[in-house]
């Protein structure tokens, strides 16, 4: 970089551009870890900066982000959410069950059905923790296992198939060249964007996960904001269930299995901290890109999927490491 | 900064879209052709409409790689292939069901010259096949699995084995063995799943037939012998009769096995296992099996490739292959399996 050392002021700009570096490269650094991850598949496999594959990378880590998403959003009100997988099977199976070819209700009522389904879930995960006093890892653990018990239950193990041409289109159809599973992924997450940073109820959420008793003598209705919080999740999560009964055509009560340690896992690298009160919608948008970057790029690779697990668990370490550096050196500065 | 942040953020997507336009051109003809046939072979001009494979490389993208069984097929399809002349990629979706479609997917678009795959479920696939088959001319084979009528109509081939046929083959043996009469537990895969559901379907068919033989318990171990031990170790400790245990493969047989060692039974409760894998053939030679069936995975692969060489050669070939299994006791599995 050129600098005009003949500027006025030179030692005071240079301090502040080394400040001004240091925030940079903090607020960015997730970006960065992204941008290198795909220069260094691209250079490996020229496959991979091709338009199909974008769009292919984009479009399988959409049911991964919207459950990331509704994930974010309970990490940072300082609980977490282990059910998303199970509540997922269980939309799954409520939507199929409403378009098969013989019953034949319209699209739209395999998404109220999944929605609500999935809302109902993440209200009875929030009950259980904020009026009865559940453990959040507890009380979504117990929904992890009843849910996905439910699923199979509902139908005796069988899946549930030969769903409307319509409905199949959901998540099988394009609109302006891209799939349609992209454009739900984007608008999940700027709607989520929008709620966490321009409205009143974003900051309770910031609040509530920030300081819990702090958030309660400010006057919030720490209960009923949590309450709602996991109801956003569960709702995802029935979203991601109706998608996904769409892509694979069918109900299948075992699919989303350890979907939950996806989304956790998404929002950890983008920096969503674990203890709540910190981190973005955007953090999450990355970490879930980087997640389907690695499990793309492996894929194209021939590399086997067993050492995908290890790549993704050294890059939740180094995540989580470089985000503990950036606040340290926030401290000293 | 967060302005800043946003900013990067829109100037990568900008960038993608760019890098996106650019690569578009080249694909498109490619995924106008459809069934015509591919580009190489038009741009040759002379050469008929034999399609020509855009690579060396085929994908075998299995449904799991869990067990003896799944880890012999992967060995089976990269020397099988090689074999053939063609480079096997291995795909492992660990019976995701949506990792399964992404990876074929991206085998697809990533110029796979054919794509060779076990469904995790019979019902899952249609859309992907659909747009894999209008989009991409090479051939794309379900093999040891399947999936639904309307999407296997659009697929080049299937090979399988007749699982439902060994579930049969099994079951009458059981019969015989227990005479006509009995208690039995049948221990299923994962629940839901395709060749868990076609095996269990040929014991019922034989079942129907023999009202004396009662099944006493029937409970999933998922394919391996973690999940089957518990399991028979709680239909041991039911304390109710049981005269034979029916398992829908080889390895979690040998779950139940040890089970049965540990509880003095081994020989008082009969055990069967399918697949013939090598410790399952051990099993049958020592007396710890009673019977297994012979899935025969090598010579699935070996009609696959079969297929796929036709496929590029221009030559006709069977659309439907079923490998026939065949029972391995203890009187036959030297003969069947003489190199052990």
């Amino acid at each position: 970089m050129q600098i005009d050392k003949r500027a006025e002021g030179f030692p005071y700009r240079m301090h502040l551009m080394s400040l001004r570096s240091a925030e940079f490269w903090k607020k960015t650094g997730i970006f960065w870890a992204l941008v290198i991850l795909v220069i260094i598949m691209a250079l490996s496999q020229p496959a991979f900066l091709t338009q199909q594959n974008l769009i292919n990378i984009l479009k399988q880590a959409s049911i991964t982000g919207i459950l990331a998403v509704g994930m974010t959003l309970v990490l940072l009100s300082g609980g977490i959410d282990l059910s998303v997988g199970s509540v997922l099977a269980v939309a799954c199976m409520a939507a199929a069950f409403m378009t098969t070819a013989d019953r034949g209700y319209p699209v739209i009522v395999a998404f109220i059905a999944g929605l609500s389904v999935g809302a109902l879930f993440g209200i009875i995960n929030g009950v259980g923790i904020a009026y009865i006093g559940f453990a959040p890892f507890i009380m979504t653990l117990a929904t992890l296992s009843a849910a996905r018990g439910l699923a199979l239950v509902s139908t005796n193990n069988k899946p549930i198939f030969n769903l409307t041409r319509e409905f199949v289109a959901v998540s099988n159809s394009q609109f302006l060249g891209l799939p349609s599973l992209i454009y739900y992924f984007a608008a999940t997450a700027l709607i989520a964007y929008i709620l966490t940073r321009f409205t009143v109820f974003g900051k309770w959420i910031y609040a509530v996960g920030g300081n819990e008793n702090a958030a309660k003598f400010s006057g919030i209705n720490v209960k009923r904001v949590k309450v709602i919080i996991y109801g956003i999740a569960g709702a995802l999560s029935g979203l991601t269930g109706v998608l996904m009964a769409s892509r694979i055509t069918s109900g299948n009560p075992t699919v989303g299995e350890a979907y939950e340690l996806d989304a956790i896992a998404a929002c950890v690298i983008g920096g969503i901290s674990m203890s709540g009160g910190s981190g973005s919608i955007i953090g999450t948008v990355l970490g879930v890109l980087i997640l389907g970057v690695i499990s793309n790029g492996f894929d194209i690779l021939g590399i086997s999927s067993n050492y995908q697990r290890i790549m993704k668990g050294i890059v939740i370490l180094l995540a989580v490491y470089i985000d503990i550096r950036a606040r340290s050196a926030k401290k000293t500065i | 900064m967060k302005r800043l942040v946003v900013l990067i953020l829109s100037v990568m997507v900008s960038v993608l879209l760019v890098t996106a336009g650019c690569g578009s051109a080249p694909t498109k003809p490619q995924a106008s052709g459809g069934d015509a046939p591919a580009p190489a072979a038009t741009s040759a001009g002379e050469t008929s409409t034999v399609p020509q494979p855009p690579s060396k490389k085929v994908a075998w993208v299995a449904s799991n790689i869990a067990n003896e069984f799944t880890t012999g097929m992967a060995d089976n399809a990269v020397a099988i292939g090689k074999e053939h002349g063609w480079e096997v990629t291995v795909f492992n979706p660990n019976s995701d069901l949506a990792k399964q479609i992404s990876q074929i997917e991206n085998a697809a678009t990533q110029g796979f010259a054919a794509i060779i795959f076990d469904p995790v479920a019979f019902d899952g696939m249609n859309a992907v096949v659909e747009n894999t088959m209008a989009n991409h001319n090479i051939p794309v084979i379900t093999l040891h699995g399947s999936v639904s009528p309307e999407a296997q109509k659009l697929l080049t081939a299937y090979v399988a084995v007749d699982l439902t046929k060994g579930g049969e083959l099994k079951m009458e043996q059981v019969v015989k063995d227990l005479g006509g009469k009995g208690d039995i537990a049948i221990m299923t895969g994962t629940e839901g799943q395709t060749s868990a559901l076609l095996v269990t379907q040929g014991y019922d068919n034989v079942l129907k037939n023999y009202p004396d033989i009662n099944v006493v318990f029937r409970g999933a171990g998922n394919w391996n012998a973690d999940d089957a031990t518990p399991l028979a170790e709680n239909w041991l400790s039911s304390g109710k009769h049981l005269d034979a245990i029916v398992c829908n493969n080889d390895g979690m047989a040998l779950g139940v096995r040890a089970v049965l060692q540990a509880a003095g039974l081994t020989g008082k409760i009969k055990l069967y296992g399918l697949d013939a894998t090598k410790e399952g053939r051990a099993a049958i030679r020592d007396g710890s099996f009673d019977a297994t069936i012979w899935v025969d995975s090598y010579a699935e692969f070996v009609e696959a490739f079969k297929i796929i060489d036709a496929f590029y050669a221009g030559q006709p070939f069977e659309k439907e292959v079923m490998v026939a299994p065949s029972l391995v006791t203890k009187d036959n599995v030297d003969q069947l399996f003489p190199n052990d």
